[in-house]
């Protein structure tokens, strides 16, 4: 379902579906494991994530939440627009990075 | 009008990603081409406070097109909420939680619950693929 790609300080959660309450749930334990670990940067690549429910939100806003305060950053990439738009109303993306998809680039898949 | 697509959604956040899938065939087949995202995103939430306040128990989701919109009826067996201050409440920018009611409302042409809160009827507008809108970034564009 996921893969996660510790290198040090920085970690690659790459997505292999849509980020709902049924994902969020089980990855919720995994984090916490990465930033105990000492990562302090997550990317979290959403390239084949239709979807982003609010308990998909609540998992990035807590990630970032634990992040930001030890000096580290939640970035978010290959963000879809309907997700970009969603993340954007929800004014998410003033507190950590949303990167979109690049149109035309590989989305991983997902389409 | 073709039957309402009736589930009783069993009360995992696992049932709600396979009800979703129903729904989704249900509207393709009433509606070829209809964009279903918002009501997706609508109906999700509702089935994820469903299951949240069913206390294990089924949810029963019923869901018919009418005309150009989705109307849905969720109705799960807990004693219901409070809400009328749910609905008051805004997130906060930094709040892990609270937002589902939120995003219901932001993207529900209407939204009602009975007086208990446990029963949710729900209006979602299906645009046709000539109406769809692009995405976001582009939709200033000429």
């Amino acid at each position: 379902m996921i893969q996660v790609e510790p290198n040090g300080v920085a970690a690659l959660l790459r997505l292999e579906g849509n980020l709902v309450a049924s994902v969020a749930e089980a990855l919720r334990p995994a984090l916490q494991g990465l930033v105990e670990e000492g990562v302090r940067t997550l990317i979290v690549d959403l390239a084949r994530a239709e979807f982003v429910d609010s308990m998909g939100i609540g998992l990035l806003v807590a990630a970032h939440n634990t992040l930001e305060p030890a000096g580290g950053a939640l970035v978010v990439v290959n963000v879809r627009p309907e997700v970009v738009r969603l993340l954007q109303t929800m004014r998410l993306d003033r507190h950590f990075s949303v990167r979109p998809a690049v149109p035309g680039k590989d989305a991983g898949g997902g389409e | 009008m073709s039957p309402p697509l009736v589930l009783e959604v069993p009360g995992t956040l696992a049932a709600v990603d396979q009800a979703m899938e129903a729904v989704r065939i249900y509207v393709a087949a009433e509606r070829p081409g209809a964009r279903d995202y918002e009501l997706c995103l609508v109906l999700r939430e509702a089935l994820i406070n469903a299951v949240c306040h069913g206390g294990g128990e089924p949810t029963r989701l019923s869901l018919w097109v009418d005309g150009p919109s989705a109307r849905v009826r969720v109705r799960d067996p807990g004693p219901g909420f409070d809400w009328r201050a749910a609905l008051a409440r805004l997130p906060g920018d930094r709040d892990e939680g609270g937002r589902g009611l939120w995003m219901m409302r932001q993207w529900a042409e209407d939204l009602a619950f009975n007086e208990e809160g446990n029963e949710l009827h729900l209006c979602c507008r299906l645009a046709s693929p000539a109406e769809e809108p692009g995405p976001g970034p582009e939709r200033s564009a000429p």
